[in-house]
């Protein structure tokens, strides 16, 4: 057997470490869902109703286009910060 | 060793599209030379059914690894125009133009529901459900043997939902084939049925894969091609998402003034649907949004695409790439429904009935409750002007006013080109991308029902060490027995397709969403606790469904429907909403029970220890 052959130790330390990139982790997600849940519920309010952009209500506009887009704009950002979080993890392998 | 299909789909996916353009032409050629319809009506449907036929050949495979996961080979673009073709189904490309029409803004639960729920599968799940090694649902939420309940649980919850967004989307089938490519209903069904099948059983959810990527491009041409022409026709602008609002709500809002200033309207008559809907409160409006993001983000059969990926990297890519891609379509379809509107005031309102068979003769062609049933006027189908005087009980000097008018939701994408007057052709292929995006959910349904019984059931159940090869034909037997039993089905489930779609999300929505949650995300909740939450949430969905539609006495519409409301907050909880009143329920009774069983026990962070302490080798 190869004395380079890895094997897996555990620590207190690395334990830690994994909590705390999972809390991290969680942390991000979380205020990513946030942001997606509003960029739904924001254009029901009122003031979105009174304004037209393109002939549309911009809260019809914002539903249906900038909204989404929106989304994606949110979704690429939490997957480069969910990638470098999940680099630094020593549990997963498979990064 | 057999070669990846889905590395190289580029050049077999341009082939399918250079061959689906190529019909169109030909399609052309043959209408000028006046060639009978129906040879052109083979020829589109020749692009469907070669598309599928050819997708199963590129799959074929007789390893196991391949057919469940294929090999695992998946670049993220496939899997992205996969899930995208398999969201783009029924409700969304086909009923959704037609819910904005009717309905108003109450349509946007479905369409932001899409948006957030492919942005909540991408975030929570795609990740973690590729980390599993696990080929099922079931086995990806309970690992291992233990739990054997709870995988059963899954599997009932995967099969009931699955079979009923099956049974929902095979019904509008036969409507479209009789409708529009003149074919019997039940010879339609057994094509789609027969080609379906033989995709399937030849490469699993890698045939089922090629076969998705072939339908995205054709799905986009269909709607957009004729959407952007008609478009550009009337504004000049051939981007329909920014030039519907000056270019056709402009004029049916001065249209609607017209109307009420002459006294054909009330204003009751009237929605302005990007400004009103109709039936929602703010109570029911976002929890039905939220069931239906809640029953994206946790689809069985949009999920196992995420098990094609190498790693997690990719997985979440390709939500990210779905999303966009699905947004191409999305964001165009409440420009088709103003468009439609726009076709339907100007061509219809004010005529007296007299001048119908003259100046609007497609109405009748259209107004057909065996074919094409898109309009209905004073409540019934016409075939003739006698008919209409008929129905409004008036004579032949009676305007048709807006109250007089009924649009079917259901007709208005396949019936966009034929209203706006573009040729027959224009009809035929939006039609077949009706088929498609019909097509493209029905393989995925039926495949991830019969991977669960086979994984769930017969593999957990009866025999664990059950040789791939054995499982491979299991996995095929139980493919061929669910197409066999899929009439058989639709002969059980009749009540509404939409309710089948309703009832399918809130479920979905009620307990698999919340499962997902809990075990990628709040890893401490133990199996026990989930499956006591699990069965609450389901019994309070389906009771909430049950009461609301069917009553006491189990008849629909018979009066005793019992409609449960929440003082202050709502006079009646809508169908999709109960998904959410049972997911709160599944979370609070899991929580409740993690507590009880917990009390007592060391601290978790010491319990972790030891069990990872335990898992180092020596």
């Amino acid at each position: 057997m190869s004395n380079n052959l890895k094997i897996p130790t555990f620590s207190r330390k690395n334990f830690l470490n994994t909590r705390f990139l999972r809390t991290q982790r969680r942390f991000s997600i979380t205020l990513c869902v946030a942001f997606v849940l509003l960029v739904v519920i924001l254009p029901l309010t009122p003031a979105f109703d009174s304004m037209d952009v393109l002939g549309l209500p911009l809260s019809f506009l914002f539903k249906t286009i900038i909204g989404p887009l929106f989304i994606l704009l949110i979704l690429k950002y939490a997957l480069k910060l969910s990638e470098r979080i999940d680099l630094k993890d020593p549990e997963l392998e498979n990064e | 060793m057999q070669d990846t299909p889905l590395k190289s789909y580029a050049s077999k996916s341009s082939i399918h599209f250079i061959f689906f353009l190529a019909c169109i032409v030909f399609g052309f050629l043959l209408t000028q030379v006046g060639i009978p319809d129906i040879f052109i009506n083979f020829l589109m449907l020749a692009v469907l059914i070669g598309g599928y036929i050819f997708a199963g050949i590129l799959g074929r495979t007789m390893q196991l690894d391949a057919f469940q996961t294929a090999g695992r080979s998946a670049t993220p673009t496939v899997a992205a125009q996969a899930i995208a073709s398999g969201i783009l189904s029924y409700s969304v490309f086909i009923l959704l133009a037609g819910e904005f029409y009717n309905t108003g803004t109450d349509a946007l639960v479905i369409f932001s529901g899409i948006v957030l729920g492919i942005a909540f599968m991408t975030l929570l799940f795609a990740a973690p459900f590729n980390r599993s090694r696990a080929v099922s649902l079931g086995d990806t939420l309970t690992p291992g043997s233990t739990s054997m309940l709870v995988k059963l649980m899954v599997m009932l919850m995967v099969v009931i939902t699955g079979v009923l967004l099956l049974v929902f989307q095979l019904s509008m089938i036969g409507k479209i084939a009789s409708g529009y490519f003149g074919i019997a209903e039940n010879i339609a069904l057994s094509v789609t049925l027969f080609t379906i099948g033989f995709c399937l059983l030849m490469g699993g959810l890698q045939s089922l894969s090629i076969a998705r990527i072939f339908a995205y491009p054709v799905l986009v041409v269909a709607l957009l091609g004729p959407l952007c022409w008609v478009s550009y026709q009337l504004t000049g602008n051939p981007v329909p998402q920014l030039s519907m609002g000056n270019g056709a709500l402009a004029q049916i809002e001065e249209i609607n003034r017209e109307m009420l200033e002459e006294g054909f309207a009330t204003q009751n008559d009237i929605l302005e649907f990007t400004r009103e809907g109709t039936a929602l409160d703010g109570f029911n409006y976002l929890t039905s949004l939220l069931a239906v993001a809640f029953g994206i983000a946790a689809m069985p059969h949009l999920l196992q695409h995420h098990k094609t990926l190498p790693n997690p990297r990719a997985a979440r890519k390709a939500g990210f790439w779905s999303l966009g891609l699905v947004l191409v379509v999305l964001t165009a379809i409440p420009a088709l429904a103003a468009y439609m509107k726009l076709d339907i005031y100007t061509s219809l309102l004010g005529l007296q009935v007299s001048d119908l068979e003259d100046q609007a003769p497609w109405l009748f062609a259209l107004s057909n409750q065996e074919g094409i049933g898109l309009i209905t006027l004073c409540g019934a189908y016409v075939a003739s002007g006698a008919d209409v005087i008929t129905a409004c009980g008036a004579g032949g000097e009676y305007f048709i006013s807006l109250r007089d008018i009924k649009i079917h939701s259901e007709f208005v994408v396949p019936t966009f080109a034929a209203l706006n007057e573009l040729p027959a052709l224009v009809t035929l292929v939006v039609a077949t991308g009706c088929l498609f995006a019909l097509w493209s959910t029905i393989d995925g349904l039926v495949y991830v029902i019969s991977n669960t019984i086979v994984q769930d059931g017969f593999k957990s159940v009866l025999r664990r060490k059950s040789p791939s090869s054995f499982t491979l034909f299991v996995t095929r037997l139980a493919i061929i027995a669910l197409l066999l039993a899929t009439p058989y089905l639709m002969g059980i489930f009749t009540f509404d397709m939409k309710l089948a779609f309703e009832a399918a999300i809130a479920l979905i929505a009620a307990c698999l969403f919340p499962f997902l949650l809990l075990r990628f995300w709040y890893k401490s909740v133990p199996n026990s606790a989930i499956l006591f939450g699990m069965i609450t949430g389901f019994i309070i969905t389906s009771t909430l469904l049950w009461l609301g539609n069917f009553g006491v006495d189990m008849l629909a519409g018979s009066g005793d429907e019992i409609r449960i409301s929440i003082p202050a907050i709502t006079d009646a909880i809508s169908n999709l909403s109960s998904g959410i009143v049972g997911c709160l329920a599944m979370l609070m009774v899991s929580f409740l029970v993690h507590r009880i069983i917990l009390r007592g026990n060391t601290s978790k962070i010491d319990k972790t220890i030891t069990d990872m302490k335990s898992d180092v080798p020596a």
